[in-house]
């Protein structure tokens, strides 16, 4: 029996899409202008942007949404399976500073950063994908200009497939920079339709609470679902900021702006996959900020799962991250519990992992240590099995009662299985001579320790060749963007 | 051809293979290999990468258990041999040992004897719940270079200081070390009752007692 969470009963859920089919009419959702043709050839009204979409539409479009798909590696083989209560793990993405583990303080991430991230994940069995990690604030184009502004997310996309064989979870800044991010995929795959075919990357996509598919977010679902490439809703309502204080009330809000997403998406390409994902949080009534680390913050992961799942959509939610600026007990209660508690909800891919600061800052050290509660939360969720005929008496019967159980060759042959064997980050050694080492510590040394063992993949020097043009083309042209946005 | 041997013995005691171990050792005699060279080019490498291999965290105690009962079995076709052609292996030392009195648990003891033997050290296992008369009475026999005392329960533990004591009364330290090791022992508790060393694990108690024995060599002379 696997164990899982519910948060919510068959009829909240059923509430909770009621409730969110009468806000997709009013008040409605804003939408950007690229989508209003193809709402209206599908009978939705948009007056003055805003979208009132009927019910019947959104089933129409639940019904052409695919109800699982898989993520490749670079080998082809099928690595992340998007569907039923599979549970994935990948570090958080997007953030635009480190933590330096020898000042202990923030700065702004360079390429070495994300570089190092990546290797670390790509050792760790536990993240089953990698993450467009950090920005890189130092990103050059091949003739050495700056472009750590103009194409930032493509650039993060080129590190990545440079250094992982692994899927990752990506996502870009801008409507135009989508289309190059695809090329680079493509690129990778050998041609759009090996990669439509086995896509390696799942992008983000994120609608503005409340209620608002921007002029980017818009752009962004169709351009993917005419590409198949898979998509992932990234509803963030803050409850009690920029959404309905109560969780239920957040959970509604998340649900009409995943389903308009959905309506978005399927219309442009019915059958392209998509993910019911989010990062949803509540406001913390004295900082103003969105708390990672927070219960409810994990409740409301949990509880938008379920309303997706309640649909038969692949889930993703975003956890094990913290609100502390340290890789200290607080970061490592936080992550450990909203990784048991994704883990039993049963949620496809769990972003978040290695965050710090309620998202602001990444941390290598914090990653390693976030794998091992990962490691645990993947251990619960195969639950209690049994093997073999008998439960102990066939073992009894050889030790009758020495109590030797050690050198039994059960023993042997399945304390893998059933033990969770941690890495030596966490502490479980004997008391010896040297003195005890602290967590941050034997996590810096497990990051040193899985760089130095780590290995680039070698890539096709044609592919390599493909990836830098694209760069260099993508670089360009952001550069006559901004150029006469400037005249 | 004997390199192939040695090789696959090396492997039996890798993969913890009691049976396979014990063919390749008869096999050896059969085909007029030295035992001596078939401990120390075979069968010992194995359980020295296994140990190494546990030491770094790549195995477990489960697996080094097994590489330890191949070890055994090789052993306990080799050694009668061994002894008939008077080809003994080089004693780096004579270890008396046992767990501590009221104490019957003996997997870490029984760990410790065959990785030091197999590491070249002579080992007289008194077995469990061992009395410090007994200790001392086969340690004054053997003219034992390092006594170890197991206990696995923090109850039993006060046995390992009644066993250094009595060394003491008796005159055999500092000639003799004493040595101690167990789930519930410390280095703090090692320094308490006066042991000469103490290792976490099997592995680590090899380390240990060649430390020992550089010291044991000065005979007669008192530790610094």
């Amino acid at each position: 029996m696997r164990p899982k969470i519910h948060l919510l009963s068959p009829d909240l859920i059923e509430r909770i899409l009621g409730e969110a089919f009468e806000l997709l009419m009013n008040p409605g959702v804003r939408v950007g202008s690229a989508v209003v043709e193809l709402l209206q050839s599908a009978g939705v009204e948009v007056k003055d942007g805003v979208a009132r979409i009927p019910e019947r539409v959104v089933r129409q479009c639940l019904a052409s949404a695919p109800h699982d798909f898989y993520l490749y590696s670079r080998q082809g083989e099928k690595a992340v399976h998007y569907g039923g209560d599979d549970v994935h793990f990948d570090p958080g993405s997007c953030c635009v500073q480190m933590l330096d583990p020898d000042t202990m303080e923030a700065r702004s991430s360079e390429t070495r950063d994300l570089v190092r991230l990546v290797q670390v994940t790509e050792m760790l069995p536990q993240f089953a994908a990698q993450s467009t990690a950090v920005v890189c604030s130092d990103a050059c184009d091949g003739a050495g200009k700056d472009v750590s502004n103009a194409i930032g997310d493509l650039y993060r996309l080129f590190v990545v497939l440079e250094y992982s064989d692994k899927p990752v979870v990506t996502g870009s800044f801008s409507a135009a920079g989508l289309g190059g991010m695809i090329d680079l995929l493509a690129a990778d795959s050998g041609g759009r339709e090996q990669l439509r075919q086995q896509p390696r990357a799942v992008f983000d996509v994120c609608p503005s609470p409340p209620l608002n598919w921007s002029e980017f977010g818009s752009h962004n679902l169709l351009d993917l679902a005419r590409a198949g490439v898979p998509a992932q809703l990234v509803s963030m309502p803050l409850a009690g900021g920029t959404a309905p204080v109560t969780l239920a009330g957040s959970v509604t809000q998340h649900a009409a702006e995943s389903l308009a997403g959905i309506v978005l998406h399927q219309l442009a390409g019915p059958g392209s996959p998509i993910v019911w994902g989010g990062a949803p949080a509540i406001f913390d009534m004295r900082s103003g900020g969105a708390p990672m680390g927070a219960v409810e913050t994990a409740m409301l992961n949990m509880a938008c799962c379920e309303v997706g799942k309640h649909l038969g959509l692949p889930t993703h939610g975003y956890l094990v991250a913290t609100d502390s600026k340290f890789v200290d007990a607080q970061a490592g209660a936080e992550s450990a519990r909203s990784a048991v508690l994704g883990a039993l909800t049963g949620i496809n891919m769990i972003s978040g992992a290695g965050m710090i600061e309620s998202l602001a800052c990444h941390s290598v050290e914090k990653l390693v240590m976030d794998a091992e509660s990962i490691a645990a939360a993947q251990r619960l969720v195969r639950g209690v099995e049994v093997r073999g005929e008998s439960l102990a008496t066939a073992m009894f019967a050889q030790t009758g009662l020495s109590g030797n159980f050690l050198t039994l060759k059960e023993t042997r042959a399945l304390f893998r299985q059933e033990q969770c064997l941690p890495s030596p980050v966490t502490d479980r050694s004997a008391r010896g001579s040297e003195p005890p080492s602290d967590i941050f510590t034997r996590a810096r040394a497990r990051v040193d320790e899985l760089a130095s063992s780590y290995r680039k993949p070698s890539l096709p020097e044609d592919v390599l060749r493909k990836f830098k043009a694209i760069v260099d083309r993508e670089a360009d042209r952001a550069a006559v963007v901004a150029e006469s946005s400037r005249n | 051809m004997p390199d192939q041997l040695f090789g696959a013995m090396r492997q039996s005691i890798i993969d913890g293979s009691p049976d396979t171990a014990t063919e390749l050792a008869q096999q050896a005699l059969a085909n007029g290999v030295d035992p001596l060279d078939a401990v120390n080019q075979g069968f010992a490498a194995g359980i020295t990468f296994a140990g190494d291999q546990f030491g770094c965290g790549q195995i477990y105690l489960p697996d080094l258990l097994a590489s330890a009962e191949a070890m055994k079995a090789a052993m306990s076709v080799l050694e009668p041999e061994m002894l008939k052609h008077g080809s003994e292996r080089e004693v780096l030392g004579k270890v008396v040992l046992g767990t501590a009195k009221g104490d019957i648990h003996d997997i870490g003891k029984n760990l410790v004897a065959t990785i030091l033997s197999a590491s070249g050290f002579q080992i007289f296992d008194l077995g469990t719940s061992v009395t410090p008369e007994q200790f001392v009475a086969k340690a004054k026999e053997v003219d034992a270079d390092i006594v170890g005392v197991s206990a696995l329960l923090t109850t039993t533990m006060a046995g390992q200081k009644a066993v250094i004591e009595a060394l003491d009364r008796n005159g055999l330290r500092p000639r003799t070390k004493a040595i101690i090791g167990g789930a519930a022992v410390t280095s703090k508790w090692a320094a308490e009752i006066g042991a000469d060393g103490y290792s976490r694990n099997a592995i680590d108690a090899v380390e240990l007692a060649k430390n020992l024995m550089s010291k044991v060599t000065n005979k007669g002379t008192a530790l610094a």
